[in-house]
């Protein structure tokens, strides 16, 4: 919206909407009586006094109405004066009249179906003509079609406002003090059958949409000979689409009102002594709790005289530690770890490959021990050879060389000794020292 | 064992095959069985088997009752302990205290749902927030809510009272009291089965009048 619209019905915002009870009476009232032909059109000044004293006498105001100011909040926007000859006329405007008759019609939501059937039977169908090219088509659509969609949205909002108002009325029959309720019953049983009537008229009158529709999308293949004129046909066949599937919504939802209000009130006479009387109980009981009930540490206590209710309950134990995520609803479902199987893969490989060695260098110390317990002297450089060319992995000699090591320096009777001689091998690119272990006789 | 199966014709079933154990742990765990939604199976199991056996199972082997209610031409079941104490849910773990909170909401409404006699029960939360904020008891829900009346609320607070709501909400859907139908709107609707709330307070609806007296007064009328 523009920001200068704004501006302008701030400024004139007084003037543009009748400010009290009264000037819109007045208005209305005027309105009515040019409408009944009681006044003419340009009325005269002596009307406009005669119309503000039943207004008055209506609200029964007595003196508290200032008639000189009604007049003046009247002057600019909603009546004109203009003098003929030597008198005064007045008229109303075009936005007072336009005004006026959308606030009776708010007011007296009066499905009009003869009217909205003609209106509709008149301008929503579609005629061959309308259907020659897309300039038809585009016209058909502008002068027929959206005029009768603001009718047929009027006439639906008005019977959702009058359903709702009346099921609002529904609810003092719940209420102790009703008189003569099996009466009131029965003329809110009549209500809702008018609504229901006045549903099915709606209904009834827009059924031959679907002829309509069909007859639009029919013409999707001659409309998508160039990009341009599918563009617009596409945009109101949208357009019509989306207003009747709107239309069925709504019109589901009050029928689906009407029906449940209707069965409710068939069977409510029988007990409605009861329910009125149950009802004041628990709103007396709620307004009790209310009352004595405190705040503490941000929770509700209740009063400490009423007896708390115990219930049956075994809750559910966690199968899975519960995810804290207060965003999100906790399944009790372990949480899946996201991994990569191909590093798993070379993670167990290295495993395997580290407990090979491990399982090797166990073994070719347990033959070395053994050669040793039979008296015999280790010249570790051989027996590096030896596991070298079985094991073909460098790491098992080293392993079982600091394996010896450690053994036998734990154990007294076995010595180890080595020679700082260097022991060159070629094949490995690797120098060792010259070590001996043997068993002493102590 | 043919003659004792007798007595419990629900076991001989196919369907208590199939829906038993549901129905059993739902139960167990608090909530109120009613024809709606993911409960309308087992809901129709129990309906169908609550003569053929089922009433008599609890009461036999767990000392409660299998209830069968109605609220709004609707029926509902649910477990209750037996006038004269707790049967087999009467060591720790097995029964719980419907909090302050939940008593009140609670009450709020089945109050409500009395209220749309001529309705749907579908409730949002613009509605709640009206009753807090433009009811004839606004401030005392105010107080409640709150802590205090003020003529507005930062965010954070009207978010904690949002929040509470919403908590509380859930754990009436797990009771069974209310279907939430989208949690981030708070928009639920109110189920036959609140009426339970009625029946625990039995005792104080019954005579609302002379506890009031007792409560704000101190004496009995």
């Amino acid at each position: 919206m523009e920001k200068e619209v704004l501006i302008s019905l701030s400024k004139n915002f007084s003037d543009i909407v009748p400010q009290n009870e009264e000037s819109m009476l007045l208005l209305v009232w005027l309105y009515q009586k040019i409408e009944e032909g009681y006044i003419n059109e340009d009325f005269e000044q002596k009307d406009l006094d005669d119309t503000i004293e039943e207004v008055v006498e209506f609200l029964k105001k007595g003196t508290g109405v200032q008639k000189e100011t009604l007049l003046k909040k009247l002057s600019s926007h909603f009546c004109h004066t203009q003098i003929i000859g030597n008198k005064y006329y007045m008229h109303l405007t075009v936005f007072a009249k336009e005004l006026c008759r959308l606030l009776i019609d708010q007011v007296q939501p009066e499905l009009k179906k003869f009217e909205l059937y003609h209106v509709l039977n008149r301008t929503l169908p579609l005629q061959e003509d309308d259907l020659l090219n897309i300039e038809n088509f585009s016209h058909w659509f502008e002068h027929n079609f959206l005029p009768a969609q603001k009718t047929i949205l009027r006439n639906t909002e008005m019977l959702q406002t009058a359903i709702e108002e009346k099921i609002s009325d529904l609810r003092n029959l719940l209420k102790p003090e009703v008189q003569n309720p099996k009466e009131l019953i029965n003329s809110f049983t009549e209500i809702f059958k008018q609504l229901e009537t006045q549903t099915i008229d709606l209904i009834n009158t827009l059924d031959y949409k679907n002829e309509t529709l069909n007859k639009i999308k029919s013409l999707k293949d001659k409309f998508s000979q160039d990009e341009e004129t599918f563009i617009r046909f596409d945009k109101m066949q949208r357009e019509v689409d989306n207003f009747f599937q709107n239309i069925d919504r709504r019109i589901s939802s009050i029928n689906d009102k009407i029906q449940l209000a209707s069965k409710r009130l068939k069977n409510l006479f029988d007990t409605l002594k009861h329910k009125q009387l149950f009802k004041i109980q628990i709103e007396k009981f709620l307004t009790l709790l209310l009352n004595t009930s405190r705040y503490e540490k941000g929770e509700i206590k209740l009063h400490d005289a009423l007896e708390r209710k115990l219930i049956p309950f075994i809750p559910t134990k966690f199968v899975a530690i519960p995810k804290i995520d207060f965003k999100t609803i906790n399944t009790a479902q372990p949480q899946k770890q996201n991994f990569d199987k191909s590093h798993q893969e070379a993670e167990r490989r290295k495993g395997l490959a580290l407990l090979k060695i491990q399982e090797s260098t166990s073994q070719w110390l347990d033959t070395i021990n053994s050669e040793m317990k039979s008296g015999k002297e280790i010249d570790f450089e051989n027996w590096f050879d030896k596991i070298i060319e079985q094991e073909n992995n460098l790491e098992v000699p080293i392993n079982v060389c600091f394996g010896l090591i450690e053994q036998h320096n734990k154990i007294e009777n076995q010595v180890v000794t080595i020679e700082q001689e260097e022991i060159s091998k070629q094949e490995n690119e690797l120098s060792l020292w010259k070590m001996k272990i043997k068993t002493i006789n102590s | 064992m043919e003659n004792e199966n007798q007595n419990y014709q629900f076991l001989n079933s196919d369907r208590a095959r199939k829906y038993f154990a549901d129905a059993d742990i739902a139960l167990k765990q608090g909530k109120h069985l009613q024809d709606y939604g993911n409960d309308s199976r087992i809901f129709s199991f129990v309906d169908e088997y609550y003569e053929k056996g089922l009433k008599e199972y609890y009461p036999t082997f767990f000392q409660m009752n299998l209830v069968r209610d109605k609220n709004d031409n609707q029926t509902f079941y649910y477990l209750d302990f037996p006038e004269d104490g707790k049967g087999k849910f009467g060591k720790e773990n097995r029964s719980k205290e419907l909090e302050d909170e939940k008593v009140i909401f609670a009450i709020l409404l089945l109050n409500m749902f009395k209220d749309k006699f001529f309705e749907h029960k579908e409730i949002e939360w613009t509605e709640l927030d009206q009753i807090f904020k433009e009811s004839e008891h606004k401030e005392l829900w105010q107080k409640l809510l709150f802590g205090r009346v003020k003529p507005s609320y930062t965010i954070n607070e009207e978010q904690g009272v949002k929040d509470k709501v919403k908590s509380i909400l859930k754990d009436f859907e797990k009771l069974g009291w209310v279907e939430i139908k989208n949690v981030d709107e708070l928009k639920f609707e109110i189920m036959p089965s609140i009426e339970r709330i009625s029946r625990l307070y039995r005792d104080v609806i019954g005579k609302v009048d002379s506890i009031q007296d007792y409560l704000t007064n101190g004496k009995l009328s």
